[in-house]
């Protein structure tokens, strides 16, 4: 079977399920759905098509059903005239607080494991996130190929829980039954706010959230960490590990990367270096007091240094959120219930109490029975409660959703 | 005088706050129209409203009339309208900015209760009384996030970026300076927005309008002069617009502030708009409808105000600096383009 001829089998497999799936599962429009761009994806094809409009979800689904498309997306925005195919002509009306999570931008250990990158001009290949060019011909046609494991879900799931608790609800106000958590289908997670007073607010102000919620722009100065004149002597002041929004959250931080430090990892910067040897001799000590806010506890830790570690702790702390999605206005985001093309996972909402226990590998799954693929190359990867793989040029019958997630992956095809 | 909750609404209220919802009431409760104002016994109300509008152009101010509280009142009324009538972009920013600024120095010495009154019922503002104390400082008042954005995400000094602020709870505290500063933001808000002019206007304001109109060209021209003109010197640009350029031309995406600064540094040297928009056509995430809106905003076509790059110390906080040698003791990029561009100019000549 050639090369052509696979992929095509593979798509009118996988397009025949997406039907199905759609036939069988209603999906969940988004609020004011008539306000909403829709775009999709095919099988087949590279190109996204756009500014489609629902006005009810019949006409979605029926659409869905009569499609089968391999990836679903409406607009975070409101529009009077959604299906306008020009954005001026749109009229734009409000947009939804949307916030993405996603693997891809998180530091994981896992990735230089599962992931690998194939530059499409000379053959050459390596682990890990793809580089700008390729190393060998300097060409910038890389392909990617990723995986998806434990690890990357976790870590999100965790950077989900940190938005979500320290700045969502703590900071920024906002209740849990505004906001509704959705399972990307891939390598991350979506947050939805709908509040009613935030849809307004322009790029500007969705990029000082997203500043905030980054520690981006930061200066430990307007959070109290100063050094004043008392008479003669200088004195250091900082906030205490209690308070409330960043002032609290850079005590704590600065805390927790003492904590973090030893001989080892100090910073082999000069300015530095001794003040914070002399630091991590007493460093349990000094957290504590640290987290009373007293800052001057050590001989010759100015405030340069605490300016140096505050930089450090800001980044440790501080939300790690994929900046366009919130700032762009205009944005599309995928369609909760729907199909994610690159692993036929559902991209599930999932509720609040349920997220500590919510498990993609088990409850994003779209698909019962099973499959029989010959799989070029796996690594080893879990589905519901049962381990599979790793494998390497064979043939294997698994269940459906195993085999769905290795070919929408572009790692094996249908056998026969 | 009307009561209005508990409050008692003077004449010397909305004489000072002539912009409040308490003022527009009262106005329209005296029934008072533009044919009224044109009579003699008005005549000081129509003089005091040009002044308005005048010392807005010229000084950027407007001062305080308050020992004819009426007056006082009733000209403002006639100063939109003759700005309104003007049609001015320009001068309708320079009124909005020198009103509010007038309304801030009253807001400083005014009590909190009557402060949050204003913001909540004239500009539906989301505020509360704090009254906390973080690291040693007191704290009236707390304004919703959402509102605190609305206000001061326009502001450029570092102070004003939310993730230096204490947020809590959906709330940004604020001490009362800082909060009489969105205030003002608000009424600058409030009287930049276009209002449709009557279509009848008395002869004795038409005069006036005229009158201002012409100042209008003339102060324009002076602003657009310290534009730095004549032939653009691309070697002559500071390393950190230098870097942005080549970075953009490397089809690398910039950061907000890094196309601001660009933006209004090539702007103000000299490039057209179509160049610029041109120049970010090579970044990947490039939309040209939002990068036109951006650029003419930055160009100062839609407000009339033209914005400058940020000056080299605000430049070092948004980690756009080099701080390279040949920058000796610069203090703003365009400082150093004059510098260096003139070196150039007289270098090709000899």
């Amino acid at each position: 079977m050639s090369l052509n001829d696979r992929q095509t089998k593979n798509e009118v497999f996988l397009k025949n399920l997406f039907r199905k799936y759609y036939q069988e599962n209603k999906v969940e429009p988004p609020s004011s759905m008539e306000k909403r761009e829709f775009g999709f994806m095919f099988f087949g094809a590279q190109t996204m098509v756009r500014h489609l409009a629902f006005s009810e979800p019949e006409s979605l689904q029926r659409f869905l059903v009569s499609r089968a498309p391999s990836n679903a997306f409406h607009s975070a925005a409101y529009y009077a005239k959604p299906d306008a195919t020009r954005m001026d002509e749109k009229v734009w009306e409000g947009c939804d607080l949307v916030f993405d999570i996603d693997a891809d931008h998180l530091k994981t250990s896992c990735k230089e494991v599962h992931d690998k990158w194939i530059c499409q001009h000379c053959g050459q290949s390596g682990p890990g996130k793809k580089p700008e060019k390729c190393p060998v011909c300097g060409e910038q046609n890389i392909e990617e190929k990723t995986w998806l494991c434990e690890e990357c879900l976790e870590t999100a799931k965790d950077e989900l829980t940190k938005l979500i608790e320290d700045y969502l609800t703590a900071d920024f106000g906002i209740s849990t039954d505004e906001l509704k958590v959705v399972f990307s289908g891939h390598r991350g997670y979506h947050v939805h706010v709908t509040s009613e007073a935030l849809l307004d607010l322009d790029q500007n102000a969705r990029r000082e959230i997203v500043d905030y919620i980054k520690g981006v722009g930061l200066e430990p100065r307007y959070h109290g960490l100063v050094e004043a004149r008392d008479g003669r002597s200088k004195i250091l002041r900082g906030p205490r590990a209690n308070e409330d929004g960043w002032r609290g959250r850079l005590t704590r931080g600065v805390v927790k990367t003492i904590l973090s430090m030893d001989e080892s990892s100090i910073p082999q910067e000069r300015k530095v270096k001794n003040a914070l040897r002399v630091l991590l001799k007493d460093k349990d000590k000094v957290a504590d007091s640290l987290r009373e806010g007293v800052w001057d506890t050590v001989r010759g830790v100015g405030i340069d240094v605490w300016g140096y570690i505050a930089r450090l702790a800001v980044e440790k702390v501080g939300g790690r959120i994929d900046e366009p999605v919130t700032a762009d206005i205009r944005r599309l985001i995928r369609l909760p219930t729907s199909l994610h093309g690159k692993t036929g996972f559902k991209v599930c909402p999932v509720p609040l109490r349920e997220l500590s226990s919510f498990d993609p590998f088990k409850h994003a799954l779209a698909f019962r029975g099973e499959a029989t693929i010959h799989v070029d190359e796996a690594p080893k990867f879990r589905v519901g409660e049962e381990e599979f793989g790793p494998f390497k040029d064979e043939d294997v019958e698994l269940p459906l959703s195993a085999a769905v997630l290795l070919i929408c992956k572009g790692f094996a095809y249908l056998r026969g | 005088m009307k009561r209005r909750g508990c409050k008692i609404i003077s004449r010397h209220f909305i004489a000072k706050y002539p912009f409040t919802l308490e003022a527009q009431t009262w106005l329209k409760e005296r029934k008072i129209d533009l044919d009224d104002l044109v009579r003699e016994e008005y005549r000081i109300v129509l003089e005091r409203g040009k002044e308005r509008v005048l010392s807005a152009l010229e000084e950027g101010v407007v001062s305080l009339g308050l020992d004819d509280p009426e007056a006082e009142f009733l000209s403002f009324p006639v100063a939109r309208l003759i700005v309104e009538v003007v049609g001015d972009p320009f001068l309708r920013h320079r009124f909005a900015v020198a009103e509010a600024k007038r309304a801030q120095g009253l807001f400083r010495n005014e009590d909190d209760d009557t402060l949050i009154a204003i913001a909540t019922q004239t500009f539906g503002i989301n505020c509360k009384f704090a009254r906390k104390d973080i690291g040693g400082r007191r704290y009236p008042f707390k304004i919703h996030f959402a509102d605190y954005l609305r206000y001061a995400s326009g502001f450029h000094d570092p102070y004003w970026k939310l993730v230096n602020r204490v947020l809590s709870g959906g709330y940004v505290f604020l001490v009362k300076e800082d909060f009489t500063r969105i205030l003002a933001s608000a009424v600058e808000k409030k009287l930049s927005e276009p209002r449709e002019p009557p279509v009848k206007v008395p002869s004795e304001v038409k005069q006036i309008v005229s009158e201002i109109a012409i100042r209008v060209i003339d102060k324009r021209e002076k602003y657009a002069f310290e534009k730095v003109e004549g032939e653009i010197v691309e070697e002559a640009f500071p390393p950190c617009i230098a870097a942005l350029v080549s970075a953009l031309r490397r089809s690398q995406s910039l950061s907000h502030n890094a196309r601001f600064t660009l933006t209004s540094f090539l702007l103000n040297v000299g490039y057209p708009v179509e160049k610029v928009i041109s120049l970010f056509s090579e970044v990947p995430d490039f939309k040209e409808d939002l990068t036109r809106y951006q650029v003419e905003h930055i160009a100062g076509m839609k407000s009339g105000t033209r914005y400058t790059p940020p000056k080299c110390e605000t430049m070092r906080t948004y980690g756009l600096c080099l701080s390279r040698e040949e920058c000796g003791n610069v203090k703003h990029p365009l400082e150093y383009y004059r510098k260096h561009r003139r070196r150039h100019m007289k270098e090709a000549e000899s």
